[in-house]
């Protein structure tokens, strides 16, 4: 976690264009978004509204195409490969959707522990002590000693997140980590993901689950590479882009068929009407 | 205990996380290794197996050292009896050979051997007669004495001598010489019966004491006389009483079973023992002074055996180099392929410590660790199969220990670089994991028409072959010969599995008329795409690799057979006396032939050679090959016997134009300058034995020829000159014809098929061949395995879609079947595209791989039966193990563990 107060990841207007055989393809068109460190925050939108584009680039696994995106304090733009792989190993924790994805089908939990304090330079005597905090902290500390396929799913991903958390990351980056969960194991794991950043942790997650969507301190909802709208603490909130550009939600959206308005501004607010 | 196996637990995983890959990694690197290490040890091997037939061809006399000298002073002083020192003369010979240290270059002790200069003769109340006396280290050893002993002071004497002079052991024998006043009696110690032809190794080089000859004055055959074995000192002694002189020989014959590098030395030897010989302070060069001996000089056949050698080496090195390259190339490629495989399947893995920063540099090395133990076990099980593979099948079992720091060093590198291509490929794979979409030069690289593109490499480089002349390439197996084929077979193969998606187009619906199994195979194969298209092509490539490697050996080997058939005749050709023609009858298995050389063909003046046959006698001698001639031999003879014409009937061999032949209609004229024979020609062959140039042969009847030479007033004694062609070895066929009273022309060399065949150029392909035919072999096997393994993967792929087949109704049976021949039709696909592909390369290449371009006839093209039989089988086997192991992975996948797996 961030000591210093700032925010664990933020990002200003992120452009990511990839290019295929079929020409480019946008998939961030200007994304404002900031991560706040020790919080939950949850990434939402349908299929290709570029969900897992803006998840890379927070995870530093990539960099944008324009715009300014930070991480744990460092800019990405014009980082080397070198410098990103360093900044993703000490700096960031990775969560897959699949729990075989996250862990080695020949390591025992605690010897998956043990390998992701070495890539995080951890010593061996805090690595211990760490993973049995984690592991304690996350209900699997009976289970250490086993392998992912001796596992249930739920148990997988918990021990994915103890693997992404140790030695203190400044950020854990999830990739809708309860998709294959049912519910119940899905509310048991965001309860113990709650309780991480309780103790500071920053999580950000992609998801389409509504459950952990709800249990998040922060919602970002993107839509066709934008950010449609934020929700904060129940609230539900458009975003403003450095140019004054915002996108309404769907419904108010449909109230403007001419994509015309009447702009007031009134001493409590800004007002949209449409034109007469 | 408790300490020691987690430790180990981490050693292991560390080392060999997954066994089953790890031993697939190792088994590549044993074809690797057998492949690198084979290539080396088989230069060498070659090397020593080209020596070991030289020797057993030419015999122990002639690669052994021969010094030949004698009692005959160059000048004589008055009183001067040289001979009675001739038994220094040998002690001083001996001492030399000792001092010059022969036996520890590989030459033996040297043997004594003498005989007296001029005749000699017995006396006895009951007759008297022609002996010849003689003295031979360990001659007494190596006779059968069948009355007394040999012992240091008698002489042994021969059977017949015994009854003729009626003397025993403990008599006295009493021999005289012609102008000598004394006539010393030998004591009698031992009587021996006298060695008979064939004769045994310690006789051979002293055959002639007791072999027979031809008197053609007598008409009789005549022995040579009766052989007296004495003690040199005898020997010495009595020619000194006889006032004769004495033939000296010594005979240092080369230790049995020495490899090559020994032999070299041998030669040194020689050299070192004439040095010392010369040296005024040897024992040697006084007595030459002394007494004015001629000087022994040496003779030895073996440094003509080691450069043929060396020619055989030199020949096949760059071959087997190029083949030993190639394969452990393609090894490599298949361990770069292992190596991307390993990623494939641990894909998970891989990404998850590359979203933690795992570096390209750390997983290389994470691999190469992983790698190494399999690397290290397969390097050495491939050595020692490599080893032991060249030393049962290769051409020695005695493999020179100077080729082993070679091989080493191979094995090294090649393990070195199996090291290297696993890091790599994993550097390169992890890299591309770690970055989003495609560069720029990926987009290039895949928009590059890469089928097209080989297209055109493969014709390029196939332009010479098609063209190019065979004398000039003088049968070398070169870069361009091993890879034309195996581009072309890439190109068809590729071609083929571009096409088969369209076929599946064009089949449409008339496929969903076969049972389930049938059509989910077919299906699979016509969608085939990416993984599968490799597949078959480098199954395709590595089957095709073996037929073509089978169809050049098996034609490189009646190629031979074939040449030396036509080059020599019958196994010996024994050049006769002219006095061979009269009236004498050859023994069975024999044919008497006569040539004449430098003719001209009219119309076209072609110079053209003649052979001049008994019809008769050819069948059953010659080595006859059908495809020589598009009738069988039997028939061409009878034509020759049967003609009745005025003319002489001829066999045409070799290039002449057919239009000549129409034009005059087989009318032709042989025109030797001085006189001419009209012929006409009975038949065309490609080549006829006995055709030693690349000239045409006419091949006449005898009676016919012999008759138009008379009436063109020429004697046909003296025009022809007749060899005798014998099936067998060239002992028994002196033997029989000596026999049958034909004597050799000494002046004419006998030769041999098996002396053709062994020729360097021959022997060095033969041997390049089999090496190629060899690690075509392990290609073909590694190329099945692949298929197979494929097999496998694609069934792991394919797990949900199997288990929800099975749900919908489809049964084990239908499931199984369907995999089998899926298996099945890619395996014959491939097997289909090598034949069609080597079979036609094969015999173009051939063309331009011709050893003795300058031979009738040209390279004979054999179908590689074996070869097609083993890639047959290979494609039976793969779809049989192939189904077994898919279906094996079909049921041990769970349902339950397969859904959950699922994303």
């Amino acid at each position: 976690m961030r000591r210093d107060g700032g925010p664990a990841a933020a990002c200003e207007g992120l452009v990511r264009i990839y290019w295929s055989p079929s020409g480019e393809v946008h998939a961030l068109k200007g994304v404002d978004v900031v991560v706040p460190a020790g919080r939950l925050t949850a990434i939402t939108g349908p299929s290709g509204s570029g969900k897992s584009s803006l998840l890379r680039i927070l995870a530093a696994q990539d960099r944008p195409t324009a715009g300014r995106a930070e991480v744990a304090g460092h800019a990405l733009t014009g980082l080397s490969a070198r410098r990103l792989r360093a900044l993703r190993r000490r700096h960031i924790g990775y969560v897959f959707a699949r729990p075989p994805q996250n862990l080695l089908p020949h390591l025992t939990g605690r010897e998956h522990l043990a390998l992701a304090a070495r890539f995080r330079g951890v010593g061996r005597d805090e690595a211990q002590r760490h993973g049995a905090e984690l592991l304690d902290l996350l209900g699997i500390a009976d289970r250490a000693d086993h392998l992912p396929g001796q596992l249930s799913g739920g148990e997988q991903q918990r021990l994915a997140f103890a693997q992404a958390l140790i030695g203190r990351p400044a950020l854990v980056v999830a990739d809708e980590p309860t998709s294959e969960l049912d519910s119940a194991t899905t509310g048991d794991l965001l309860a113990a993901v709650h309780e991480l950043t309780r103790t500071g942790t920053t999580v950000v997650m992609a998801t389409h689950d509504p459950l952990a969507a709800g249990a998040a301190d922060q919602v970002v909802h993107l839509r066709s590479g934008a950010v449609a709208h934020e929700e904060v603490a129940g609230r539900r909130l458009a975003v403003i882009d450095g140019d004054g550009r915002v996108q309404l939600p769907e419904e108010a959206l449909a109230r403007f068929a001419a994509r015309r308005v009447l702009i007031d501004l009134t001493a409590d607010g800004v007002v949209l009407r449409e034109p007469s | 205990m408790t300490t020691l196996r987690p430790a180990l637990r981490r050693l292991r995983l560390r080392l060999v996380p997954v066994p089953a890959q790890a031993l697939g990694l190792a088994l590549l690197v044993v074809v690797l290794a057998a492949t690198l290490v084979s290539a080396p040890l088989m230069v060498a091997g070659a090397e020593q197996g080209a020596w070991e037939q030289e020797r057993e061809r030419l015999g122990e006399t002639v690669v052994g050292a021969t010094l030949g000298s004698s009692t005959q002073a160059r000048r004589l002083r008055p009183g001067d009896a040289p001979v009675s020192r001739a038994t220094d003369f040998a002690d001083a010979v001996t001492a030399a050979a000792r001092q010059a240290g022969v036996g520890r270059d590989g030459l033996g002790a040297p043997t004594t051997f003498t005989r007296l200069m001029d005749p000699m003769a017995w006396f006895a109340p009951g007759g008297a007669g022609p002996v010849e006396l003689v003295s031979l280290t360990g001659a007494a050893e190596h006779v059968e004495v069948v009355a007394g002993a040999a012992d240091g002071t008698g002489v042994l004497v021969p059977e017949e001598l015994a009854a003729a002079a009626g003397v025993g052991p403990g008599d006295g024998l009493t021999v005289a010489a012609e102008g000598s006043p004394d006539s010393p009696e030998l004591r009698v110690s031992g009587v021996y019966a006298a060695p008979q032809a064939p004769y045994p190794g310690f006789w051979a080089p002293y055959g002639y004491l007791h072999r027979p000859v031809w008197n053609p004055q007598s008409g009789n055959l005549e022995y040579p006389p009766p052989v007296v074995i004495a003690p040199l000192d005898l020997a010495v002694s009595t020619a000194a009483t006889l006032d004769r002189d004495l033939f000296l020989e010594w005979f240092l014959p080369l230790q049995p079973g020495l490899p090559v590098a020994r032999v070299r030395t041998a030669v040194g030897a020689v050299e070192r023992l004439q040095v010392t010989m010369a040296s005024p302070d040897s024992a040697v060069a006084q007595l030459l002074d002394e007494e004015g001996y001629q000087a022994p000089v040496a003779r030895s056949g073996l440094p003509t055996v080691l450069d043929r050698v060396d020619t055989t080496r030199a020949l096949l090195e760059p071959p087997v180099r190029a083949v030993g390259i190639g394969g452990g190339a393609a090894a490599l490629v298949l361990v770069g392929a292992w190596a991307a495989h390993r990623v494939r399947r641990r894909d998970d893995e891989l990404r998850s410590l590359v979203v933690r920063g795992l570096s390209p540099a750390r997983a290389a090395l994470h691999a190469a660790a992983e790698a190494a133990l399999p690397v290290a076990a397969g390097l050495a099980a491939g050595g020692l199969a490599g080893w032991a593979l060249v030393r049962e099948l290769g051409p020695s079992t005695t493999l020179p220990s100077g080729a082993l720091p070679q091989a080493l060093a191979f094995l090294a590198a090649g393990g070195a670089a199996a090291l290297a291509v696993v890091a790599l490929v994993t550097a390169g794979l992890t890299a591309r994991l770690d970055s989003i979409g495609s560069g720029a030069a990926a987009h290039l690289l895949g928009r590059v028409p890469w089928l097209a593109v080989t297209a055109v490499v493969t014709v390029v480089a196939a332009v010479p072959l098609v063209v190019g002349d065979p004398a000039d390439r003088a049968g070398r197996i070169d870069v361009l010969a091993l890879v034309v084929p195996l581009l072309v077979t890439v190109v068809v193969a590729g071609a083929l599995t571009a096409v088969l998606p369209r076929l599946a187009v064009a089949a449409g619906g008339r496929l969903r008329g076969l049972p389930v199994g049938a059509f989910l195979a077919v299906r699979r194969v016509l969608a085939g795409q990416g993984a599968a298209r490799v597949v078959v092509v480098t199954t395709a490539l590595s089957l095709a690799l073996v037929v073509y490697a089978g169809a050049l050996a098996s034609s490189t080997a009646r190629t031979v057979e074939v040449k030396a058939a036509v080059a020599t005749g019958s196994d010996v050709v024994v050049p006769l006396g002219g006095q061979g023609a009269t009236g004498l009858r050859p023994p069975d298995g024999t044919a008497v032939v006569g040539t004449e050389n430098d003719a001209a063909l009219l119309p076209g003046d072609t110079g053209t050679d003649v052979l001049v046959v008994r019809p008769e006698e050819v069948a059953g001698v010659v080595r006859w090959d059908d495809g020589l001639a598009d009738r069988p031999l039997d028939e061409l003879m009878a034509d020759l016997a049967a003609y009745r014409g005025d003319r002489v009937p001829v066999l045409l061999a070799g290039p002449v134009p057919d239009s000549l032949l129409e034009a005059t209609g087989g009318e032709l004229t042989l025109d030797f300058d001085y006189y001419s024979l009209p012929v006409q020609v009975v038949g065309r062959t490609a080549a006829f034995p006995g055709q030693g140039s690349s000239e045409p042969l006419a091949v006449a009847d005898w009676d016919a020829y012999v008759a138009a030479l008379e009436t063109a007033g020429r004697d046909p004694a003296l025009v022809l000159a007749r060899e005798a062609w014998v099936r067998g070895t060239p002992g028994a066929a002196l033997d029989s014809l000596a026999a049958a009273g034909y004597q050799a022309d000494p002046a004419r060399a006998v030769r041999t098929a098996a002396e053709f065949a062994a020729r360097p150029e021959l022997a060095a392909q033969t041997w390049s061949l089999a090496y190629l035919r060899a690690v075509a072999l392990a290609a073909g096997v590694l190329g099945l395995v692949g298929l197979a393994m494929h097999a496998v993967a694609q069934q792991r792929r394919r797990t949900v879609a199997a288990l929800l087949l099975r749900r919908m109704g489809l049964d084990r049976r239908a499931s199984d079947a369907a995999s089998g021949a899926e298996i099945g039709l890619l395996a014959g696909l491939a097997a289909l595209v090598a034949v069609l592909v080597a079979l036609p390369a094969s015999a173009l290449v051939l063309r331009v791989l011709d050893p003795l371009p300058a031979l009738q006839p040209g390279a004979v093209f054999a179908v590689p039966r074996a070869a097609l039989a083993v890639v047959a089988g290979g494609v039976v086997l793969v779809t049989a193990v192939g189904s077994w192991l898919v279906g094996r992975t079909a049921r041990r996948a769970t349902g339950g563990q397969v859904m959950r797996d699922a994303t």
